[in-house]
């Protein structure tokens, strides 16, 4: 694609205020930056060197020198600043600290909140702050960051509720197993707080976050293999509309990644036999037991 | 001799500057006499300017014209505003790196070349962005097709035009809206907007939208209400009126419990809910995803319909 003049016009009026604030950077740190080549970087550095105010006096032009790979920008003129967040920008940004809002820990979202607000109030007031909300799915969420944690090998932050004290504590802890109930799922985890193994109600978990410190390996740990699902259904059932981005087509049927057992047993559960989980296995007959577990509760003697 | 886009580049950035660097406006003859790049006829030099203002708008700078003597209206200026184009609002590190971790949520995306962008200029502040280190977030899916033009539409409040397939409609329909505002909901992002031609407030499901988004040229074409709230509207998040009786195990099926409704203990295992559903559809999905913890007592034809589906999950699981 060939770059238009305006399109490299912008990149020359963002690297001035870029290199300003950014004294002592080299060629590659640039580049890297403003995704181009270190070549493309030196000839756009060439093209400021020419530029500046009326009268293009060395007083009046962009002063810039490149020396071994470090590029030093002396006098910004009156490019010393970037370029104002533009309304449609603004609101990506709500957008984007909306979601964020919603992932991390209790105790960081007011700070979130704040911020949004403070967004809609600079640069989109006339889009008013209760005007773009996000809602994830909360327990299907908890679910993949569990996943995650097991698959990435990194610890989780989690906000925990003991329904029996009523008290809420934070804690790190390092999943070893996820332990699908009848009546609840189980997160068997090592607990930094108690320095032992502890179990988890999942339901109890007020949020949960993957934190950038690698799990305690335990013995009893044992990695969960993410493995695929093979399901059958039409095109236009529910479950295969909503998560299509996930599924892979085969024929005449759908591939998903499983990342936790559970989630995809309540979904099957919830289409009504109108989602067939072919394999694997454990599913399938985890699917076929908590239905006839409930049918019994509609053919017993009231 | 350099490329011609080269000195199109050049003079691009000097027309910038110096519109920029001016106190009052500056009129075409100034431009063209002061700003380096601008050469030939008379014409050639109008062409030039025009095409010019109209890359720099494009590329969202915002060109004020006026013309500075009441006596000779003919003769506009041009000025581009400090405060407009400049990002002078203060952020602290905290701040900063907060947006650099939203950002990344949505950079994977096809909003990567305006995160790109946004970082970037983030990095160009005096003041560097801290991001919490601890946080690794987990994946998920931000954004849906269509928020783009949505979000262009909202923030300049222009009209859009889609066809749209409401659920269990055969065929889809032409939409004029006025977007007011847009909320993700379980996965799902979703419009609520002033429906041109049904003179209703509509919520519409992104994932329902047919056709492509057109916008209307024309910006602040009406007004968002301050004291709009989107969850006002969202069904989902009101209650329904299919009236369900349902035991559900104690401690248990929290997304029940936290519907409206009443909830009456029955014994030590079994609680009653009495709780509105929007439909039969949500009433047999929400109930069936909890297995052996919930179970239909009304209406009867609800309780057939569970055991018949149950009835059919064993036969195809099975």
């Amino acid at each position: 694609m060939v770059e238009t003049a305006a399109a490299r016009a912008i990149r020359l009026i963002d690297l001035v205020p870029f290199l300003h604030n950014n004294p002592g950077i080299t060629l590659r740190e640039v580049a890297d930056q403003f995704n181009v080549t270190v070549s493309e970087i030196v000839k756009d550095l060439d093209l400021l060197f020419m530029c500046g105010l009326p009268g293009y006096t060395p007083l009046e032009l962009i002063d810039l020198s490149i020396d071994d790979g470090i590029v030093s920008l002396r006098e910004p003129q009156n490019l010393d600043s970037p370029r104002r967040f533009s309304q449609t920008e603004a609101l990506l940004i709500r957008v984007a600290l909306a979601a964020l809002e919603e992932l991390l820990p209790d105790s960081k979202r007011v700070k979130v909140r704040v911020l949004r607000e403070k967004f809609t109030r600079l640069f989109t007031d006339q889009v008013p702050n209760e005007a773009i909300s996000f809602a994830s799915d909360a327990e299907r969420t908890k679910l993949k960051v569990v996943s995650d944690s097991i698959s990435q090998g990194k610890k989780l932050l989690i906000t925990y509720l003991n329904p029996t004290k009523s008290e809420v504590t934070e804690r790190k802890i390092s999943v070893t197993r996820v332990i699908p109930e009848s009546h609840r799922t189980l997160i068997e985890a090592w607990c930094d707080a108690s320095n032992g193994i502890r179990t988890f109600n999942l339901a109890n978990m007020k949020s949960v976050n993957l934190i950038d410190e690698d799990s305690i390996r335990t013995t009893s740990a044992e990695a969960e293999v993410i493995t695929k699902a093979i399901l059958r259904s039409s095109e236009d059932n529910r479950f295969i509309r909503e998560n299509h981005a996930q599924l892979e087509k085969r024929e005449d049927r759908f591939l998903i990644d499983i990342f936790q057992d559970e989630w995809l047993v309540r979904s099957a559960l919830a289409e009504g036999g109108e989602l067939l989980v072919e394999s694997p296995d454990r599913i399938r007959a985890r699917v076929a037991f908590l239905a006839g577990e409930s049918l019994k509760n509609y053919s017993k003697p009231d | 001799m350099r490329l011609m886009s080269s000195a199109k580049t050049e003079r691009l950035v000097n027309l910038t500057m110096a519109l920029l660097g001016t106190k009052r406006y500056m009129t075409k003859s100034e431009i063209f006499r002061r700003v380096s790049g601008y050469s030939g006829s008379g014409e050639t030099k109008e062409r030039m300017f025009e095409r010019d203002k109209d890359d720099l708008r494009t590329l969202g700078i915002e060109i004020e014209v006026a013309s500075h003597d009441p006596l000779f209206e003919d003769e506009v200026g041009y000025r581009i505003r400090p405060e407009l184009f400049q990002l002078r609002e203060k952020f602290d590190s905290e701040e900063l790196g907060l947006v650099s971790l939203a950002l990344g949520l949505i950079a994977d995306s096809e909003f990567v070349d305006t995160t790109y962008s946004l970082n970037r200029r983030i990095n160009s502040l005096a003041v560097s962005p801290l991001t919490p280190e601890e946080f690794r977030l987990s994946e998920i899916n931000v954004v849906e097709n269509g928020l783009s033009e949505l979000l262009e539409a909202l923030s300049e409040r222009k009209t859009v035009t889609f066809s749209y397939q409401k659920e269990g409609a055969s065929k889809s329909e032409n939409r004029r809206v006025n977007s007011l505002g847009l909320s993700a909901w379980r996965g799902s992002w979703y419009l609520v907007g002033e429906d041109l031609d049904r003179d209703d407030v509509r919520v519409f499901k992104l994932s329902r939208i047919s056709s492509r988004i057109e916008t209307s040229s024309s910006s602040n074409s009406y007004v968002i209400p301050a004291d709009f709230s989107i969850k006002d509207y969202l069904v989902m998040l009101k209650p329904g009126e299919y009236s369900v009786k349902v035991r559900v195990r104690r401690a248990l099926a929290l997304n029940l419990r936290n519907m409206p409704g009443s909830i009456t203990q029955l014994d030590d295992d079994w609680d009653l809910l009495h709780i509105d559903f929007k439909d039969q559809e949500q009433a047999l999905r929400e109930i069936l995803w909890l297995g052996p913890d919930a179970v239909v007592e009304e209406p009867a034809e609800l309780r057939s319909a569970v055991v018949a589906r149950l009835e059919k999950l064993v036969r195809n699981h099975g």
